[in-house]
This record gives structure tokens, C-alpha cells and sequence, in this order.
């Protein structure tokens, strides 16, 4: 099936950050923005690590997280994340430690990425041309 | 309405990410997607409902390591999940020895694929 190139995609992305996979559709992400084709993105399962801002990598590699960020600001939204994977993994925003009794100071979602529930990816699958999972 | 195939491929107790997919799909479902469920491999365990709903548990504290996701499974029926799919060729299963749903034995090809508007893999 040959993509649509006017309806959104949608780019699951369920792979850590850890794996080529992440690459893959952090580059296909980059792809649809240089072509300005619509594109959505949802950070479900390991994948959420890739909103953690304390993951550390060495000076001589590139950051997805960065480049996540950098394509976030260059977009001017925030990718949404799915809350409970996120705080399962340690990912916390103000809100949830509020609700949650969790240290402040323990902050530790990067920014240009939000938390969210399922139903924003549910409305997302509603809408999306095609799924593209990574 | 979507139609959505979930491919399922875990054991029950096998990662988070299993169960994260099966609550997934309930979501789905409660967001009005047509939500059908291919099991295969090691996630025809899910399916044997003679075996108790968690296995693995913390020693000390007598807590389940995962919700279940067999019990997630047992489910399906209150969210109008009612697509069941296994393989051909694994329909005689031993795992399946002792299941009481309604499994519709299916070739995965290009036909299958093609009734749903998207299929996500776990």
C-alpha cells in the first residue's frame, strides 16, 4: 500500500530509546517535517525513556532525547507521552508528583514532550491514515 | 469505526509491555475502535484458563509481579472484543488444550491483513 502523503501518520513509537529501532522513527519523524508531510507521534512502552531528562549519553554520540526536543520546538508542540508507562519508568512531571506524593525536586520529564492518557492515542488511530509502530 | 488487528506474542508474566499493549486495546475499545486480537506464539498462554491468573510473585510480600493479562483477556467479552484470531498451524496447541473461547483459525496474508485499517504488533 503506498503511503498517502496528505493525511496524517501516525508514528507509534513503543521502542527504548536504547534500540536502532527509536532511530528509525525518530528519522522517519525528521523525514515527514523536511518533506511537511502531517505527522503525529505517541511515546508508549519503553519508548516513554525517550522523555526521561536525566538519561545521560556519552559526548560522542547523538541524544535522541535532544533531537526529539530540537524537533518539538522546531514544530512548536510537545510529543505526548503516556502518563502511566511514563511514571512506571520514573518520568514524573509537576502534576503528577502533586497527585502522586512524589518528591518535587524528582522532576524528571524533558521538555518539548507532555504527559498524557490512552485516549489521546485512541483519538490519534481514530484519525490517522496509517500506524507506522517503531 | 477503525478496525485495528492487535498482534499479541507474549506470555502471561513475560514483560510490562505486554500488559501495557493488552490495556491498550481495551482503551481502544472503550474509544469505539473495532479492536480484533491475533494471538500467536507464546501468547496463546494467554488463552489456557486453567491456569491460575498470576504465577510469579514477590516472595516476601505475596504481591502478583504484573496485573494480569490473563485476566485482561477474560475480559475482552464486556468490550465487545469478539475476534479472536490464532494461526492455522498452532490451532492444535497444547496451550490450547483447555481454552473455552471462541478462536477463529486464520492464514496470515495479504487478504487477512487487508479487512483492518491498521494492525499493531507486540
Amino acid at each position: 500500500m503506498l503511503l498517502d502523503t496528505t493525511s496524517p501518520v501516525l508514528l507509534l513509537m513503543l521502542a527504548a530509546p536504547t534500540t536502532s529501532l527509536a532511530w528509525h522513527g525518530y528519522q522517519l519523524a525528521k523525514t515527514f517535517q523536511r518533506q511537511q508531510r502531517p505527522f503525529w507521534v505517541f511515546f508508549y512502552q519503553d519508548a516513554v525513556l525517550t522523555a526521561h531528562s536525566q538519561r545521560w549519553q556519552p559526548a560522542d554520540l547523538p541524544n535522541l532525547t535532544a533531537l526529539w526536543q530540537q524537533l518539538a520546538n522546531e514544530q512548536k508542540i510537545e510529543f505526548p507521552v503516556c502518563v502511566s508507562a511514563a511514571l512506571q519508568r520514573g518520568i514524573v512531571d509537576a502534576d503528577n508528583a502533586f497527585r502522586h506524593q512524589m518528591s518535587a525536586t524528582t522532576l524528571t520529564l524533558a521538555n518539548g514532550f507532555r504527559l498524557t492518557g490512552l485516549g489521546e492515542l485512541s483519538d490519534s488511530m481514530h484519525h490517522a491514515k496509517h500506524v507506522l509502530q517503531f | 469505526m477503525k478496525n485495528v488487528l492487535i498482534v499479541l506474542t507474549q506470555s502471561e508474566n513475560s514483560s510490562l509491555t505486554n500488559n501495557e499493549m493488552v490495556q491498550a486495546l481495551l482503551v481502544f475499545a472503550s474509544f469505539g475502535i473495532r479492536i480484533s486480537v491475533l494471538f500467536e506464539d507464546g501468547a496463546l498462554n494467554l488463552l489456557n484458563q486453567s491456569q491460575h491468573s498470576s504465577h510469579l510473585q514477590h516472595r516476601d510480600a505475596g504481591l502478583p509481579l504484573f496485573k494480569s493479562v490473563r485476566d485482561m483477556v477474560a475480559s475482552f467479552e464486556f468490550y465487545d472484543i469478539d475476534s479472536l484470531f490464532i494461526h492455522t498451524h498452532q490451532q492444535h496447541a497444547a496451550l490450547l488444550k483447555n481454552c473455552s473461547y471462541t478462536l477463529t483459525p486464520i492464514v496470515f496474508n495479504r487478504d487477512f491483513v487487508s479487512q483492518f485499517d491498521h494492525v499493531i504488533y507486540n
